[in-house]
């Protein structure tokens, strides 16, 4: 029972890890159909912006975040209007041949920039666990928690109650009557890429707080994917939802299969899940189900 | 009329210096390499490519063999195997060289039966896998140290002599990555470990970059095991594994090989990597006390006055460029062309060569690989000895 409960912790802790990233892809997604395949460098870039501040520059770790939203947020800035703005109108397939390409990209420049050498930031929060009756979670698996709870709740807000937010589900519910309605499209879709920006390069500093940085760490975005699919793909609910829902079946499923079959189930697992899932709601647990009539 | 007559003492002298440019560039042992400059294998690839270029360089300023000098000539693979094979044949093409080295085990399974029926030259490279220090099947290929499977016997053996409780069994736990870099040397280690008497008590496996390894630290409490061996990663998830495991409260020791012993991975650990242990097929350094890595030092000193530290990947590429000398220089003591085929019939003839303190003394006895390392034990951000080189062949 000990056991199951340690997992079920540690599964929230880093589900909720994983919905932070999660909404980086789906930000993107909810107001300019795009599927961003960089999301996993976008992070990467955010730990090395981190990096830069906390280390290079020397500034304490609340600056730091503060750097890194901002620098985040140009970034996506500058990638919807330097390239994917003329992607408009353009075939889907295009459009993420771009986003691939962005991601090798951004990866060759970290290369340029930070060097191919591992990088780490001086720790961020107090080494000692948290230990809640016999469980015992790691400290940088809670604090990346709380960090990435307190950034999903304030997303969630400005959504919910700030102009911009109303603006952006509006843009995202229907792009000619929100047009018609004042609201600035294009600016609605730079709004979005750098909220995008900005949550993956959070979920990036979190994990490479845990385990250091590197060019490769925008690998680990390809992970989350199963996430987004399983909460839906335009859904923020979804994504806190999938999170949760990988976290908790990665780690109970690794933690009582693993033993017996030698490893693997970990990773397995969500997979099993998000098909089983996808073939009873296709769109996702909370995603749009489109109907097209001809 | 006048100006004909410069043009072409221009161009004749221009011949003359390209020629005799030429006639001396035959005259060189070529060694070309395909190195992981970029990607994801660069952190190691870049050190490992200027140990090399260092190790060759050095042996020119000793005289090379006799005064026939060494030429190495690299390209960046970018650590992509379709890349590093087509330069592979490209600049096998070009230069024709007689000792290649490749950025992976992949590469050097990939090129195997060409290498070995056709091309024929002495391959070393960046792996140390088994399967490619297999002499039947691979008589031209090397590897720069123990295989991973040799490591883990080397740790395995370290670990029998050195119980945790006397009078009981040790016992262990195997923590490797789902890749083949960490399943390669597991089955022989399963078995090295029986041999020993050291017993298996369990097999933790993740992804390479796993964000949580919760799981697999509830089942290492499970089982407790004295000593637990990480093999497959290069820093993440060793730090979370150490920190989850103090705060389990185990009392676990934890080891690792060559790539999980790096400056890098200490760094990252902090306080928390004193007492983590691991075996290595090198000197590091700074351990000044040993007489090669002096030679590395000066050497360093002289052409790089800037480099304060050199991680164990350039310790690794150093020491293969010492093995491509060594066996040219065999080849031209028994009075042979330095040809691929002579040069690979030098390798099992490699015994009992003092490396001078840098990787033991070292034999190509049963395979091509040297099945000799050192344990090391972190101690204030260094790794210091923990053991004197443990021979496996022995």
């Amino acid at each position: 029972m000990d056991i199951l409960l340690q997992l079920i912790v540690s599964g929230i802790a880093v589900g909720g890890v994983y919905a932070l990233i999660a909404l980086g892809f789906v930000l993107i997604y909810k107001a300019t159909s795009i599927i961003n395949f960089a999301t996993g460098e976008f992070m990467m870039i955010g730990a090395y912006f981190f990096y830069t501040a906390m280390v290079m520059i020397g500034l304490p770790p609340i600056p730091s975040f503060l750097l890194v939203m901002v620098c985040s947020a140009l970034l996506g800035l500058f990638v919807e209007r330097a390239i994917l703005r003329h992607m408009l109108g353009q075939p889907t397939i295009s459009i993420v041949m771009v986003t691939i390409g962005l991601s090798s990209i951004l990866m060759g420049l970290a290369e340029i920039i930070w060097s191919t050498d591992f990088k780490s930031f001086p720790p961020l929060f107090p080494r000692a666990p948290i230990i809640i009756g016999d469980i015992i979670v790691r400290s940088n698996l809670f604090w990346g928690f709380v960090v990435a709870m307190i950034t999903v709740i304030l997303f969630a807000l400005l959504f919910k109650y700030a102009k911009v937010g109303v603006a952006m589900r509006a843009t995202a519910g229907d792009q000619m009557a929100a047009f018609s309605m004042g609201i600035n499209v294009r600016s609605m879709f730079t709004v979005a890429w750098s909220l995008g920006a900005i949550a993956a390069a959070l979920g990036g500093v979190i994990i490479g707080n845990m385990g250091g940085i590197q060019p490769t760490l925008g690998g680990i975005g390809l992970k989350i994917f199963p996430v987004v699919i399983l909460g839906g793909l335009d859904s923020i609910a979804g994504a806190v939802v999938g999170g949760f829902i990988v976290g908790l079946v990665e780690n109970i499923a690794g933690g009582y299969l693993d033993p017996y079959v030698g490893g693997g189930v970990k990773d397995l697992a969500p997979f099993v899940v998000l098909v089983l899932i996808l073939l009873i709601k296709p769109y996702g647990l909370f995603g749009k189900e489109d109907i097209e009539r001809l | 009329m006048k100006s004909l007559r410069v043009t072409l003492g221009l161009l004749l002298t221009l011949c003359l210096v390209l020629g005799a440019g030429m006639a001396l560039a035959a005259d060189t042992i070529k060694i070309t390499a395909q190195q992981p400059l970029t990607g994801r294998f660069a952190f190691a690839g870049k050190h490992i490519h200027q140990g090399l270029a260092d190790s060759i360089a050095y042996a020119n300023e000793q005289g090379g063999v006799d005064g026939q000098k060494f030429e190495y000539i690299y390209e960046d693979t970018g650590y992509d195997l379709k890349r590093a094979v087509a330069s592979f044949k490209k600049m096998v093409a070009k230069y024709s060289p007689v000792m290649n080295y490749g950025e992976s085990t992949g590469e050097g399974k990939a090129l195997a039966p060409e290498i070995n029926s056709r091309y024929h030259l002495v391959y070393g490279s960046t792996s140390f896998s088994q399967e490619l220090a297999d002499r039947a099947k691979n008589p031209y290929f090397f590897v720069s140290g123990p295989t991973y499977a040799q490591q883990f016997g080397i740790l395995l053996k370290y670990i029998a002599a050195h119980p945790k409780t006397k009078g009981q069994a040790p016992t262990v736990a195997f923590f490797h990555s789902d890749t083949e870099f960490g399943r390669d040397p597991v089955p022989y280690a399963r078995e090295m470990a029986k041999k020993l008497g050291v017993k298996v008590v369990a097999e933790e496996v993740t992804a390479v970059g796993a964000v949580d390894i919760t799981s697999q630290l509830l089942d290492l409490k499970r089982h407790n095991p004295d000593y637990c061996i990480f093999q497959g990663y290069v820093v993440p998830p060793i730090p979370a594994v150490i920190r989850g495991a103090k705060d389990f409260g185990l009392k676990t020791t934890f080891m690792g090989t060559f790539w999980t012993m790096s400056k890098m991975l200490l760094d990252k650990l902090g306080a928390d990597g004193d007492g983590y242990m691991g075996v290595m097929p090198y000197a590091y350094w700074y351990h000044t006390d040993v007489p090669m890595i002096k030679i590395i030092q000066d050497f360093n000193k002289r052409h790089h006055p800037d480099v304060k530290y050199r991680p164990n990947s350039y310790m690794q590429g150093w020491f293969t460029g010492m093995v491509y000398v060594k066996l040219a220089k065999m080849c031209k003591a028994k009075g042979l062309p330095i040809t691929g085929p002579n040069l690979k019939n030098m390798i099992p003839q490699v015994k009992d060569w003092d490396t001078q303190g840098f990787a033991g003394i070292v034999s190509f006895k049963h395979s091509n690989a040297t099945a000799v390392g050192k344990v090391y034990i972190g101690k204030g951000g260094k790794f210091m000895p923990a053991s004197d080189w443990i021979y496996l062949d022995k």
